[in-house]
């Protein structure tokens, strides 16, 4: 089990991806994936005020649905 | 009208705190295991804010950080409550992918009624939390919700490590009212039928 554990622990970096199951959105799939969101500014250190690009700051929408993948981690 | 919420947005030299909004927020667990390989599972939440208290995540950041700290300020996990759109998570069409995906079958239903969500917008519903986030005057999250019920934990070193996905702090007022919500959420009664 501590094997198992580890590998959840380091699981971006030891990760052995044998199948994934992404998230399918289509043109028939009304549900919008958080990747289709519009990218949001980031702040630098001396940041804390906004400036120009507030205005796409303040068009971002809450995002619409929890995405799931799944993986499986070969032993 | 909800209380409109009033944040920052903090330094990346700030500590992770309660009231910080991050996107993405990526939980996992192993959802079964054989002989060959373990199956994991990964939700990931597009926005969630923290629910646990400051000084925790401050101290648990720290021995993260520093990779040195004393017992009584180790905590295994951090609280989020996730955020959702207002509108989509009404018919429960923000979990259509994890029903799909766990292979559960979605029945149709309301999660919430219209009356709920007037209840949730004077600050009074039990399970939700509407939520406006203003940043200087102006609206950055807005038409959102928070479900008390979907709390979820992850490492304090997922959220250092993904620091820059933190968007907003919330101010002070309106963080300790998502935790004081939080607390009356999880320590309510309900008398089976």
């Amino acid at each position: 089990m501590s094997d198992y554990l580890k590998s959840i622990s380091n699981l971006e970096k030891d990760i052995t991806v044998v199948e994934t199951e992404s998230p399918v959105v289509n043109a028939e799939n009304p549900i919008v994936s958080a990747s289709s969101i519009p990218p949001l500014i980031t702040e630098a250190d001396s940041g804390g005020v906004l400036n120009q690009e507030s205005e796409i700051l303040a068009e971002y929408q809450a995002p619409k649905t929890i995405i799931v993948r799944k993986y499986r981690l070969k032993k | 009208m909800p209380t409109c919420s009033k944040a920052v947005i903090p330094k990346n030299s700030q500590p992770i705190m309660q009231g910080d909004i991050y996107k993405n927020v990526k939980y996992s667990y192993i959802d079964s295991e054989d002989d060959a390989g373990v199956n994991v599972v990964e939700f990931e939440f597009p926005l969630a804010v923290i629910i646990s208290q400051a000084c925790d995540a401050i101290a648990m950041e720290t021995i993260i950080t520093e990779q040195k700290g004393k017992p009584t300020k180790f905590m295994p996990s951090i609280l989020l409550c996730p955020i959702y759109d207002k509108t989509i998570s009404k018919k429960g069409e923000h979990l259509i992918d994890v029903f799909s995906k766990l292979n559960l079958v979605l029945e149709k239903e309301e999660v919430y009624h219209s009356d709920d969500y007037k209840v949730a917008q004077r600050d009074w519903h039990y399970r939700f939390h509407a939520l406006d986030v203003v940043i200087d005057d102006k609206e950055v999250i807005n038409n959102a919700i928070i479900d008390f019920k979907h709390y979820f934990t992850v490492p304090m070193s997922y959220l250092v490590k993904h620091k820059e996905d933190r968007l907003f702090h919330l101010d002070d007022l309106f963080a300790e009212q998502l935790s004081l919500k939080f607390a009356t959420f999880i320590s309510r009664v309900a008398i089976p039928n």
